[in-house]
């Protein structure tokens, strides 16, 4: 039998392939899972703090800086602060359109909108998915918070960032929306409410489509959650229109989105609880 | 007690690599990354003869990365493992000595199949629809590239560093 090293503590050319199945069918038949929720609700707290650590709007407060580089230091901040306010001015004048064209036509209408308190469960991003290959965070809460398959994320102004998409008992995984395989129903915030469906494109950005043709779109419309997604309330907010792409030969068109958050400046989520 | 200790610690190093791993070298890199932390500190405990060490190193690394990991459990596992039986089996049947060119070699040819096996892996689920089809192997085969160069000086660069510390080159 061949033997890798030659000592007391030899091991055997099998014993590598016998640990991988082990270790695999240990998982797959859920008897580590106790372990497993152990060791992760162990370096969730690091991890957190460690990613929140690593992002670039907490890494630029860190360093010293000159007096010249506070002022501009202090101007980045401002803009981000008034960057936020409009943000929050924008969604609130959204939800308040939709109420008021709710309650005009039926009175059930507001009766649902009451009946439809979001309840939310706030959680921490902890870190990226272990490849890193499309946008994907974990976060430290899971199915014994109330998480499961297909709960829409929010940041805490409302803004649709994901789905849930694995969830394990103190965390979950997180598909962004501006990842390529994510599918949310929309409407557009225009006179028509034109419906589509909202995709990643390039693991950056969003592209609404199917919006009828003859459907009137502008520059910064706000497009939010139709609804018509299991488990997603109506009303999120996912992106502004950028640019209409209209091509007269088709039954739709398309708008690029610009969505209202950006990946890295995320750490603090909810998720929407049915 | 010490023992208890020793070990003890090695597992806190373990977890503390695996969270410096997806907490902060992930999210440094735009596309993937270009140093893979576990597989490193597993090369390196292979490489200084501590080759159960390195094992069960690799083992608890990896079943945690793998749990963060939004590919179906065992693919990086596997992968990993794949990456370090080359490096064990370069180690022990083709170079047999410890000199830098061997650790060049054998650390870049570990790497290149643990990325092999992994991208084979991907390969494989996309053709199964389990992965998405927008998975980029350019960018994936250039950042492979730069992490098996990455891996190769530094694997080179600590067991050379240990070898003269165990030498007491260091000792005043």
């Amino acid at each position: 039998m061949p033997y890798l090293i030659d000592n007391t503590r030899s091991i055997r050319w099998w014993h590598i392939p016998a640990l991988l199945i082990a270790l695999v069918f240990l998982h797959y038949t859920h008897i580590l899972t106790p372990l497993e929720n152990l060791l992760t609700r162990l370096i969730q707290p690091i991890q957190s703090r460690v990613y929140a650590a690593t992002q670039p709007h907490t890494l630029i407060a860190a360093t010293d800086a000159s007096v010249e580089d506070l002022s501009k230091q202090e101007l980045i901040t401002e803009y981000k602060t008034l960057e936020e306010r409009t943000q929050q001015l924008l969604i609130e004048n959204t939800r308040l359109r939709t109420v008021i064209e709710e309650s005009e036509l039926l009175k059930e209408q507001i009766a649902f909108l009451e009946e439809h308190q979001f309840r939310y469960v706030n959680a921490r991003i902890t870190s990226v998915s272990t490849e890193n290959i499309s946008p994907t965070v974990i976060i430290n809460k899971g199915a014994s918070e109330g998480a499961i398959l297909g709960l829409p994320v929010v940041i805490s102004n409302g803004v649709l960032i994901g789905i849930i998409t694995d969830v394990q008992d103190y965390s979950s995984e997180v598909r962004l929306v501006t990842n390529v395989d994510s599918r949310v129903s929309a409407l557009l915030q225009n006179q028509a409410q034109s419906p589509g469906i909202v995709k990643g494109e390039h693991n950056l950005s969003l592209v609404m489509d199917f919006v009828p043709q003859l459907d009137i779109v502008s520059v910064y419309d706000s497009v939010f959650t139709s609804g018509a997604d299991p488990l997603i309330p109506q009303g999120l907010l996912i992106g502004q229109v950028q640019e209409v792409k209209k091509e007269p030969s088709s039954l739709f068109q398309q708008a690029i989105l610009k969505p209202f958050f950006h990946q890295t400046e995320i750490s603090i989520v909810s998720f929407i609880l049915p | 007690m010490k023992i208890f200790l020793r070990e003890f610690l090695w597992i806190l190093l373990i977890l503390a690599v695996v969270v410096l791993h997806v907490s902060v070298v992930n999210t440094f890199f735009v596309q993937y990354p270009i140093v893979h932390l576990i597989l490193l500190v597993a090369f390196f405990f292979c490489a200084v003869d501590m080759i159960p060490r390195g094992l069960l190193s690799l083992a608890i690394g990896g079943y945690l990365l793998d749990l963060f990991s939004s590919f179906p459990f065992g693919v990086t596992l596997v992968s990993l493992f794949v990456g370090l039986g080359t490096f064990l089996f370069l180690q022990h049947t083709v170079f047999k000595n410890k000199a830098l060119h061997a650790m060049v070699i054998n650390a870049s040819l570990a790497t290149i199949a643990f990325q092999a096996t992994f991208l084979l892996f991907i390969w494989i689920l996309q053709q199964l629809t389990i992965v998405s089809a927008a998975f980029q192997f350019v960018p994936a085969f250039q950042s492979a590239g730069i992490q098996v160069a990455v891996h190769a000086i530094l694997i080179t660069l600590f067991t050379a560093l240990f070898t003269l510390w165990k030498r007491r080159v260091f000792a005043v």
